[in-house]
């Protein structure tokens, strides 16, 4: 009975179309596999990175023999990457992402699967459009980390500590679910994030902050939960008009600030949100 | 079953993209209107985007000496306009940086978004950061959709007076959803839980409600003295229908993330955007003559379908779910039990406290 009326539903549906029924759906091709094997670059201190693509699935993980290795998966003619070499610069992209007719269905693939080295220091950019990430920087060398997505699930992890110090994390992201653990292994000085709406964990767990470290948080609609490991000593700003704040473990409240009773290096969070929740979760 | 779902879903999309956009997915054009959903958007200094921009839960980035000449509406989403925008400028449930360039020639409206203004940004029209809409300003009751007080009474529905109707109506639309899915989230998941688990009972309901209202109304009408019963009946009818209308608007945009976009999206951004989808396919089907129509009319009688029989999402449909959860609810407390126990030459009580693990398993 159900399919008849869905039947019925979209055939009603299809009228309404008329001639614009053509290509709906994205033209696919057999897919292809490209292999990356870049080796590392001689006699160069830092590299930059750029990764540009379009949706689909990316995975970057560390232990790359050369600077980048892995392969690309797609069945989209318009997405065959492209690969810029210069001196201290590698960058793989997807030409004009939304140059591109029709809407995705399960059949297209986008798979990124690429691990980076940690032998030298690298400046990394991301950009994509709704994807599935999996991100993990753990051991990496990351003066410099960018990532700009659209709507997309991701999950970044730095499990082991940057050896050098990242000068600037900046996260950019529409209406996503993202987690990122082991933030004091990133080792940054400064983290930007500007989110759409959306649910963000973001874990400042990993080894003993080395410096002073801040982080800016701008989000609209969100739900945002904020995890300080026992001894962290942190400052939490309230600058916005947050709806809702939870606390978990032992906070001091001064206005609205929120503290950490601990010692050491300073992790200060601003936090500005429009409308939302957040909780901030303080180890014991 | 599978198959027709997603062609289902699929058809929806593009109709609502072939009624709103002429050409929605392909942003590389740069001389229509363009809607743009969870991708990242690059506008490139110098070049001129001929229309108006509609960004669903992405990432914007207008750079310097480029130009929007329409409207820019940002949904849930982020990123920093650096150019010139020559309508308005509208975010909802979202962050966007106004860098040094950035000429805004319209009105900024910001309601419940994070907006940061670097030095040099300069905004001609007027700004507001919430919605200014009194609820009286809303015929609710005259049909599905709120209608939209156009008049130019200085201080009604301000915001959505500068803007077009079109535009205002969505906007009004999405920012009930949103605030729905922030104040009544578990109400509005109970509501949606039904339409999922018996959908042709919501239909048969809220048909029966209709068709109760209407025979009602007519009766209690003729006795004159009963006139207010009706007015409150007619409030609350139209209450229900609205509350349904955007709980069905979030049901849709939760099925498009899973089912389209694979993603499982915050509730504020589904149900902006379904209320959004919703809308323009109430609006596109009304091309079809007779049938368009009645088709919204049946797509309300499962709003109001949903809200009646859920109490306004505060009863779960089906009622049997309720006395199983009622009894879960019971076995996981500490139980006092008492054991009868036959020992030779008479009878022996013994009670004790246990709980639920313990009893079922002595038991």
């Amino acid at each position: 009975m159900k399919k008849q009326l869905l039947a019925v539903f979209l055939v009603l549906i299809l009228a309404t179309l008329s001639c614009s029924l053509s290509n709906i759906e994205m033209e696919t091709i057999e897919t292809r596999t490209v292999t990356i094997n870049e080796s590392l670059p001689q006699d160069i201190d830092e590299t930059t990175l750029t990764f540009n693509m379009t949706g689909g699935v990316f995975n970057l993980y560390p232990g790359s023999q050369g600077l980048v290795t892995g392969t690309i998966t797609y069945n989209v003619e318009q997405w065959e990457p492209e690969y810029t070499r210069s001196e201290n610069a590698y960058e793989i992209k997807q030409v004009n992402p939304f140059s591109f007719s029709g809407i995705p269905t399960n059949e297209v693939e986008n798979t990124w699967d690429l691990s980076l080295t940690t032998a030298i220091p690298l400046i990394l950019s991301i950009e994509g459009g709704a994807s599935e990430y999996n991100f993990d920087f753990s051991g990496l060398q990351l003066t410099y980390l960018k990532i700009l997505q659209g709507a997309s699930d991701s999950v970044i992890q730095f499990d082991t500590p940057n050896p050098v110090v990242m000068e600037e994390f900046s996260f950019t992201t529409g209406a996503s679910s993202a987690e990122i653990y082991g933030l004091a292994n990133a080792n940054f000085e400064t983290m930007i994030m500007s989110a759409g709406a959306g649910n963000y964990t973001l874990d400042f767990s990993g080894s003993s902050l080395q410096h002073d470290a801040t982080v800016q948080i701008k989000a609209g609609i969100s739900n945002i939960t904020i995890i300080i490991p026992a001894g962290m000593k942190a400052v939490v700003i309230n600058e916005g008009t947050v709806s809702n704040i939870n606390t978990k473990g032992t906070w001091l409240l001064t206005d609205n600030t929120y503290s950490t009773l601990d010692e050491g290096y300073t992790l200060t969070i601003n936090l500005n949100m429009a409308v939302g929740n957040v909780n901030l979760n303080h180890g014991e | 079953m599978k198959k027709i779902k997603k062609y289902l879903w699929l058809s929806l999309v593009v109709l609502l993209l072939t009624f709103a956009y002429p050409r929605p997915v392909s942003a590389a054009s740069l001389d229509n209107d363009q809607i743009i959903f969870g991708e990242t958007y690059t506008l490139e200094s110098g070049r001129i985007l001929d229309g108006s921009l509609i960004l669903i839960g992405g990432v914007i980035d207008i750079q310097s000496g480029a130009t929007i000449s329409g409207d820019m509406v940002a949904l849930g989403s982020a990123g920093t306009i650096n150019g010139t925008i020559e309508g308005n400028l509208i975010t909802i449930g979202g962050t966007i940086t106004l860098e040094q360039n950035a000429v805004i020639q319209g009105d900024l409206i910001t309601p419940t978004s994070f907006i940061t203004q670097e030095e040099g940004v300069t905004i001609e029209g007027d700004q507001y950061q919430s919605w200014n809409l009194p609820l009286s300003e809303l015929n609710i009751s005259s049909g599905i959709l709120p209608d939209i007080n156009t008049g130019s009474g200085g201080h009604a529905l301000s915001i959505v007076n500068r803007i077009s109707e079109k535009v205002a109506v969505t906007l009004v639309l999405v920012a009930l959803a949103a605030l729905m899915l922030l104040v009544i989230p578990k109400p509005t998941e109970v509501m949606t839980g039904a339409l999922s688990t018996k959908p042709w009972h919501m239909l048969g309901y809220g048909a029966l409600t209709a068709l109760v209202m209407l025979v009602g109304g007519i009766i209690l009408t003729i006795t004159i003295c009963m006139i207010p019963v009706v007015l409150l009946a007619g409030l609350s009818f139209g209450l229900a229908m609205l509350a349904g209308w955007l709980a069905l608007g979030y049901e849709l945009g939760k099925r498009i993330a899973t089912t389209i976009f694979k993603a499982t999206w915050h509730p504020v951004l589904s149900a902006a955007l379904g209320n959004l989808i919703l809308y323009l396919i109430a609006k596109g089907l009304q091309f079809i003559p007779c049938i368009g129509g009645f088709l919204v009319f049946v797509a309300a009688l499962f709003g109001l379908g949903m809200t009646v029989v859920t109490l306004f999402g505060t009863s779960p449909y089906p009622r049997e779910k309720v006395v199983e959860e009622s009894r879960q609810i019971i076995l996981n407390q500490d139980v006092e039990v008492v054991k009868e126990e036959s020992e030779g030459d008479g009878t022996k009580k013994e009670k004790k406290t246990r709980n639920n693990a313990s009893t079922k398993s002595d038991s």
